[in-house]
C-alpha cells in the first residue's frame, strides 16, 4: 500500500508541472493589460511612461518563460506573489480561504453522510412504503432546489422566524452551521438516493438470499455485508461531491459571509487579479488530484479484492 | 426656512416612512431567550459542527469581533437599549486586505469608519469646509494652511505641520494618482503652519484636493502596521481588522474634537443584499447604505422602526458614443431619443435622471446637453439619408443597428436593457454585449459602439477632476474620440484661472464643446440610500459622498 501511495505521489510531479504551465498560460492569454487595469482602477491618468513603469514594476515586460519560472520558483518557496488588487501577499489569503472552504466542505459532508446513509438504507429496506415515498419526495425536492434558495430559506427560517442563529454569525462553529446545512440538503438528497439504489441492488443478490436461508440476522446482513458491498459506489459519489465543494460554493459563501475559496476566486476574477486566480486554481487542482488519490486508496481499504497494482 | 436650508432639504430628501405591513412586522425582535427544544437543537448541531471542525483542523475565527458596548449582542437576543454608548454596527459590501488610507481607495472606507480625517472635508452642501485645518490662505501659487489648536492622534501625539507634510509625501509615493503633487514644494515654518507652493502657477483647487479622503493624516512615526492598524485622528481607533473581513473599532479616548458618543463601531463584510436586509430586520445592524429598490419598499413600510434617507450622489451613469464607429447623425439622434426619466422611473429611489455631468445649480453646470426630442432625432437621421421602414431606420437597404456594451454593476446592465428598448422603439436596432469588467475591455481597447460606465463626475466641488478624468485628450475616459487641442487649451487655462466667474465661464465653455460632440450621454444620477434603525443617527446619511459615515456624534439604534 505504501509503495502504491509513493508511486502515485511521484506520478503527481509531471501532472503538477503541466498543471502550472496550463494555469499560467490561461492567465497569460486572458485579454486585458493588468498594468492598465491597475492604473485605471487607481484613477491615475495613464501616460505611456507611467504604463511602461508599472508594467516593469509588475514584471509584465518580461518574457513568458521568465515570468513562468519566476512564478513557479516563488511557489516552491511558498511565495505566490502579490495581489494586483491590494498589493498584499497572496499566500496568507489563499491559505485562510482554503481553511474555510475545507472546514465547510468537511462539515457538510459529515452531516450529509450521517443523515443520508441511514435514510438510504431505511428506504431501501422499506421499499415502496409510505416513509420511502415521503423521503423520495424530499430527495427530489432537495435535488431540484437551487443553492441560493436553500440558503435564503434557511436564513429566513432559522434567523428570522425561529431566531435560533444570528444572520451575522461571529464564531467559526456558529458561522459554520447554516452554510453547512445549506450545502448538506442537496447532498443528503443525492447520497440517500444513491445509497437506496445500491442497497436495493445488493439486497437482490444471491448471497443475501443465501444468508437469509442460513438464518443470519437481518442486521448483520445489512450492515456487515450489504452496506459494505454498496460502499464503493457511495464513496464514488461522496468523493465527487467533495471535489465540487472544494472548488468553492460561491453563492453559499456570499450569502453566509463565509470567506472561502469560491468567493476569493470570484472577487479576484472581477478585479483581474490574475496572480491570485492562478494560485487558487493551482491549489484547488492539486487538492482535486489528492482527493482522487485518497478515493482510490479508500476503495482498496474497503474492498481487498481490488488490485492496486 | 431660509434658502440655504431649502437647498439642503432639496438635496437631502429624508423619507419618512409609512406604516408597518405584515411582512415587516415579524422581523421586529420580540423574545428573550430560547426554549429548551431550541437549546437542545443548538447543542446537537453544535456538537456535529465542533467535531467536523476538529476533524478538519480548522478552528480559526471567521473574523469574529469583540463588541465593547451594550448593544453588542447578536440578533437572537433583544433587549431595550438607549442611544448613548453602545456599539454602532453596519455592513460593508466590498472586502479588502488593507486599511492603509494612502493605498488604493481604502481611505474611502477608513473615513467612513471614523478612523481617518483630512485637512478639509466636503459638507452636505458640497462646500469645502475645514476639518483638521483651521483654514487656508491662497495667494497666487502659495497656499498657507493653518492647523487647528489641540488636534492630536489617537495615541495623544500632537498633529504637526511636519507630520502633515510627510503624509502628503507618503501619499505621493504610495498612490500614483497623486503624482502631480510631487511637483509642489512644502515648507513648515512652524508646527501649525504648512506652506504649499504649487509650482510656478496658481492652483485654484488646492483646497478641494486637500479634502480628498486619501489625504488622511496618520502618525507615521508611531504606526507600525499601516495595513492593519494605522494610528489616525478620527473618533475611533482600530480594535481588530480582519483582512477581507470585518473591522472592529473602539472609542478614541484622546479624540481632539470632544466626547465620542459610541463605545465602538463594527463594519461587517457582507456583499449579499438579502443577507443585509435580514441582518437589519433581525436587529443586528444599526444602519447601512446602498440599499436596493425592493429593500427601500420593505423598510419604508415600517416607519416605526426604520428611517430611510435618500440623497443624490455625484456618481452618474453615462454612455460613450464612439465617434469612430457611429456617424455624427446617429450619435445625435441617440442623444435626442433616450428618455432618461423613464430609466430613472424604472429604478425608483435608486437614481434620478440627470441633465449632464454636473448639477444644474452648480456655477459650472449651467450648460447642459439638449433635452429629449424624438421628432428632431428623426429629422437628424432623415437628413442624413436614413428612412424609417417597418419601424426601423434604414440606409441603402441596411437597417441601422448599434451594439450597447455594458457590465453588471449598480444597475448598469438594467440601464442598457432600457436603452435597448427605447432605441428599438425609436427605430434603431440595438443589441447588448455584456462584459465581465469594463476596464479590461472596452474602456481600454475602445472596441465598442455605445458603452456604459459610471463614476463620480464631481468629486471635489470643482469640474477639474472630471476634465482630467474624461475630457482632456490624454484622459482615461476620453474613449469616444472627443479630445482636441482647442479644448485642451481651455482646460489648461481653466487649471490656472482663479476668478470664480471666469472659471465658471471657462468650465461651461469646455462642457459645451464636450456636449456638442455627442460622444457622451449622461443618463442618471445615483442616490445614496441609507436605512437607519430607530434611534440610530449620525451616519452622514445626508452627505452625497459615500466616504463619510460615522462620527463622534453617531448613536446606535434602539432595539
Amino acid at each position: 500500500m505504501l509503495k502504491y501511495i509513493i508511486k502515485r505521489l511521484i506520478n503527481l510531479i509531471p501532472v503538477l508541472i503541466v498543471l502550472t504551465l496550463l494555469v499560467f498560460l490561461l492567465m497569460y492569454l486572458t485579454p486585458g493589460d493588468p498594468a492598465l487595469i491597475r492604473l485605471s482602477s487607481q484613477g491615475a491618468n495613464v501616460t505611456d511612461e507611467l504604463l511602461a513603469a508599472t508594467r516593469a514594476e509588475m514584471g509584465l515586460d518580461q518574457s513568458f518563460f521568465t515570468r513562468y519560472f519566476s512564478w513557479v520558483g516563488g511557489i516552491l518557496h511558498g511565495d505566490f506573489g502579490m495581489s494586483y488588487i491590494d498589493d498584499m501577499p497572496i499566500f496568507p489569503k489563499l491559505l485562510d480561504a482554503l481553511m474555510h472552504t475545507l472546514a465547510l466542505a468537511s462539515a457538510s459532508t459529515v452531516v450529509s453522510v450521517m443523515i443520508a446513509i441511514p435514510i438510504g438504507i431505511f428506504t431501501a429496506v422499506k421499499k415502496d412504503s409510505i416513509p420511502d415515498n415521503i423521503v423520495r419526495i424530499f430527495t427530489f425536492t432537495g435535488n431540484a432546489m437551487p443553492n441560493f434558495l436553500i440558503a435564503l430559506l434557511l436564513m429566513y427560517l432559522f434567523c428570522i422566524r425561529v431566531r435560533l442563529f444570528p444572520v451575522i454569525a461571529k464564531g467559526s462553529v456558529q458561522g459554520l452551521m447554516l452554510p453547512a446545512l445549506s450545502l448538506s440538503i442537496p447532498m443528503i438528497s443525492k447520497f440517500a438516493r444513491q445509497t437506496r439504489a445500491d442497497v436495493l441492488q445488493q439486497l437482490n443478490e444471491e448471497y443475501v438470499i443465501g444468508m437469509h436461508a442460513r438464518g443470519v440476522k437481518e442486521r448483520v446482513i445489512l450492515y456487515k455485508n450489504v452496506l459494505h458491498n454498496a460502499l464503493g459506489s457511495i464513496l464514488t459519489i461522496i468523493s465527487l461531491q467533495i471535489r465540487v465543494l472544494i472548488g468553492g460554493s460561491v453563492v453559499t459563501e456570499v450569502i453566509f459571509r463565509w470567506p472561502g475559496v469560491g468567493s476569493l476566486i470570484m472577487d479576484s476574477i472581477g478585479g483581474c487579479d490574475y496572480p491570485t486566480v492562478q494560485g487558487a486554481v493551482l491549489i484547488l487542482a492539486t487538492l482535486q488530484i489528492l482527493v482522487n488519490l485518497a478515493t482510490d486508496i479508500s476503495y482498496c481499504i474497503i474492498d481487498k479484492r481490488i488490485e492496486l497494482e | 426656512m431660509n434658502s440655504e436650508e431649502k437647498r439642503i432639504k432639496s438635496r437631502c430628501d429624508v423619507v419618512k416612512i409609512k406604516q408597518a405591513d405584515e411582512f415587516s412586522s415579524y422581523m421586529v425582535l420580540e423574545g428573550e431567550g430560547f426554549s429548551m427544544k431550541k437549546k437542545l437543537l443548538v447543542v446537537a448541531l453544535s456538537t456535529v459542527m465542533v467535531v467536523s471542525s476538529l476533524l478538519t483542523g480548522c478552528g480559526g475565527s471567521s473574523g469574529g469581533s469583540s463588541s465593547g458596548g451594550g448593544s453588542a449582542s447578536g440578533g437572537a437576543s433583544g433587549s431595550a437599549e438607549t442611544t448613548t454608548g453602545g456599539v454602532f454596527k453596519s455592513v460593508e459590501t466590498f472586502a479588502y486586505g488593507s486599511i492603509d488610507p494612502h493605498k488604493e481607495y481604502y481611505s474611502w472606507h477608513t473615513q467612513k469608519y471614523g478612523l481617518t480625517e483630512t485637512l478639509f472635508r466636503i459638507n452636505d452642501d458640497m462646500e469645502i469646509v475645514p476639518w483638521l485645518a483651521e483654514g487656508i490662505e491662497i495667494e497666487d501659487n502659495v497656499g498657507t494652511i493653518t492647523l487647528k489648536d489641540g488636534i492630536c492622534f489617537s495615541n495623544g501625539n500632537p498633529v504637526t505641520s511636519d507630520m502633515v507634510k510627510r503624509n502628503i509625501e507618503r501619499l505621493i509615493e504610495v498612490s500614483k494618482r497623486f503624482n502631480y503633487m510631487s511637483e509642489w514644494t512644502y515648507e513648515t515654518p512652524d508646527d501649525k503652519t504648512l506652506v504649499i507652493t504649487t509650482g510656478d502657477r496658481v492652483y485654484p483647487t488646492l483646497k478641494n484636493d486637500l479634502a480628498t479622503p486619501e489625504l488622511a493624516i496618520m502618525d507615521l512615526d508611531a504606526t507600525t502596521d499601516f495595513d492593519n492598524n494605522p494610528i489616525c485622528t478620527g473618533p475611533f481607533v482600530v480594535d481588530k481588522f480582519v483582512p477581507q473581513g470585518d473591522i472592529t473599532l473602539k472609542r478614541n479616548d484622546n479624540y481632539w474634537d470632544g466626547e465620542v458618543n459610541c463605545d465602538g463601531v463594527v463594519f461587517y463584510s457582507m456583499s449579499d443584499d438579502q443577507s443585509k436586509l435580514m441582518a437589519m430586520q433581525n436587529g443586528e445592524i444599526d444602519a447601512y447604505d446602498n440599499i436596493t429598490t425592493s429593500d427601500i419598499e420593505i423598510f419604508s413600510a415600517d416607519p416605526d422602526n426604520y428611517t430611510l434617507a435618500s440623497v443624490p450622489m455625484q456618481m452618474r451613469s453615462y454612455a460613450f458614443l464612439n465617434s469612430e464607429k457611429l456617424p455624427d447623425s446617429v450619435r445625435e439622434a441617440i442623444v435626442l431619443a433616450i428618455d432618461k426619466e423613464s430609466i430613472a422611473a424604472f429604478l425608483p429611489g435608486m437614481m434620478s435622471a440627470t441633465e449632464g455631468a454636473f448639477d444644474t445649480d452648480a456655477p459650472y453646470g449651467k450648460v447642459q446637453p439638449p433635452k429629449r426630442d424624438i421628432e428632431k432625432a428623426k429629422q437628424v437621421l432623415e437628413a442624413d439619408g436614413y428612412k424609417l421602414e417597418n419601424g426601423v431606420f434604414t440606409k441603402g437597404g441596411q437597417p441601422l443597428t448599434v451594439t450597447i456594451s455594458c457590465y453588471q454593476s449598480r444597475n448598469i446592465d438594467t440601464i442598457a436593457v432600457l436603452m435597448q428598448e427605447q432605441l428599438n422603439a425609436f427605430g434603431i436596432k440595438a443589441d447588448i454585449k455584456i462584459v465581465d469588467e469594463p476596464d479590461g475591455t472596452y474602456m481600454t481597447d475602445h472596441n465598442y459602439e455605445i458603452c456604459l460606465y459610471r463614476s463620480i463626475t464631481d468629486k471635489t466641488g470643482d469640474p477639474m477632476t472630471w476634465f482630467e478624468l474624461a475630457v482632456e485628450s490624454i484622459s482615461y475616459q476620453n474613449i469616444a474620440g472627443f479630445g482636441n487641442e482647442e479644448t485642451d487649451k481651455l482646460i489648461e487655462e481653466y487649471r490656472y484661472t482663479v476668478d470664480p466667474d471666469e472659471r465658471a465661464e471657462l468650465a461651461n465653455e469646455i462642457m459645451q464643446q464636450y456636449y456638442d460632440s455627442n460622444t457622451a450621454l449622461f443618463l442618471t444620477c445615483y442616490n445614496r440610500n441609507a436605512v437607519l434603525r430607530k434611534g440610530a443617527s449620525g451616519f452622514s446619511e445626508t452627505n452625497p459622498f459615500e466616504f463619510y459615515g460615522v462620527s463622534a456624534k453617531t448613536t446606535v439604534g434602539i432595539k
